[in-house]
């Protein structure tokens, strides 16, 4: 029975349900779990959401001016953060994630607005696999920054 | 000047970082092009490396809401650069001392050794890879240097009739798709692999996939 304090519907996490996750997930690319969040938390991250401060987002590579790509977005509250957190636990429980992804490293979660009359965004990826521009801090072993520091 | 580093494939299992997006109202994105509704309450957990366009708002007068989070690896961070019309807040929270900075290259680093890396500090500093700069993390320049990537690369192939292409149906002896050698996975994981493979078996995509292996001549 669904816990009346509990901000998912954990009640829905089947193994069934992971494991359709997780082959979905590593052959299509994505993967849903369908009705996790269950209304009376909606409805409040939903009211919560309409009520938060957007700074414009440019969501491509390297691009300022393109409209049609342009979104909004706003830092989450605390229970939007524990559905987030939550979310994170059935995604290590599921092994659709794993030690690699350690958990502060996303900076929280962001609630996304898309203004009215908005059209499809550019098709993208979320990180960068491709050019991947790592710091010189690991590059190894040169590491130029430290060295240059450590002359002075 | 940063190094700059190419990664030709994609990375193994579970060392791709993910995107959570939580639908708060009846919502739609697109995934290879093909436009998936979801409904409110519905959570799409999506690849790093999976092609896809966001939500669009069809409403004359409202606004489309949903929740996201980005779930980066050690490895592979969130894309985030100073951008143009940025630069005067960014010299603002620019970190300038120099041992300051020396400091923060370790322990901010996710791939520092275990003790060294700190999470507070990372979290209260942003780095920009391109000009290797440190800033004190702010939420408008956190926000407003997130960028993606648009490349042709493809990762992931569409479903056909709702369902996974399984590759040569004759040799299928066991449900393919949670093989332990893709996982790196530990002796509890393999536990858990097994009994996915059990489900998967059960109903989910290999239903009925119980045909053995055809013996050839050879064997």
């Amino acid at each position: 029975m669904q816990d009346i304090l509990s901000q998912i519907r954990f009640d829905l996490v089947t193994d069934r349900a992971l494991a359709k996750a997780n082959a979905d997930h590593h052959f299509r690319g994505w993967c849903c779990f369908e009705g996790l969040v269950p209304d009376c938390t909606r409805t409040d991250l939903l009211a919560e959401a309409k009520s938060a401060v957007y700074h414009t987002i440019f969501n491509r590579l390297g691009k300022t001016d393109v409209v049609k790509d342009t979104r909004s977005a706003a830092k989450v509250g605390a229970r939007g953060e524990q559905v987030l957190a939550d979310i994170v636990g059935i995604l290590r429980r599921g092994l659709i994630i794993g030690d690699e992804h350690v958990d502060g490293l996303g900076r929280g979660g962001s609630y996304l607005q898309t203004p009215p009359r908005c059209v499809k965004q550019t098709k993208h990826m979320d990180f960068d696999f491709v050019t991947l521009r790592r710091p010189g801090r690991r590059c190894t072993p040169c590491q130029p920054h430290a060295s240059s520091f450590l002359s002075e | 000047m940063p190094a700059v580093f190419y990664l030709n494939d994609s990375p193994d299992y579970r060392e791709v970082p993910v995107s959570i997006w939580v639908a708060l109202q009846d919502s739609s994105l697109y995934f290879e092009d093909v436009k998936h509704h979801f409904k409110a309450g519905d959570v799409v957990v999506f690849a790093g490396d999976c092609h896809h366009a966001g939500a669009e708002s069809a409403s004359e007068t409202e606004s489309h809401y949903r929740l996201f989070a980005y779930v980066p690896t050690r490895r592979i961070p969130v894309p985030w650069e100073v951008k143009k019309g940025m630069a005067e807040l960014a010299k603002s929270l620019e970190v300038t001392d120099k041992k300051k900075i020396l400091k923060l290259h370790s322990i901010t680093c996710p791939e520092s050794q275990e003790g060294i890396f700190n999470i507070d500090s990372f979290q209260s500093h942003l780095f920009d890879a391109a000009s290797s700069n440190f800033y004190r993390f702010d939420m408008v320049l956190w926000l407003s240097g997130l960028t993606t990537n648009t490349s042709d690369k493809h990762f992931y192939t569409p479903y056909v009739n709702g369902a996974p292409v399984i590759r040569d149906l004759q040799r299928v002896g066991k449900c393919p798709h949670f093989d332990c050698g893709d996982f790196n996975a530990t002796k509890e994981e393999k536990v858990v692999l097994n009994n996915f493979r059990r489900q998967c078996k059960q109903g989910i995509y290999c239903q009925g996939r119980t045909k053995k292996r055809q013996r050839e001549e050879s064997d």
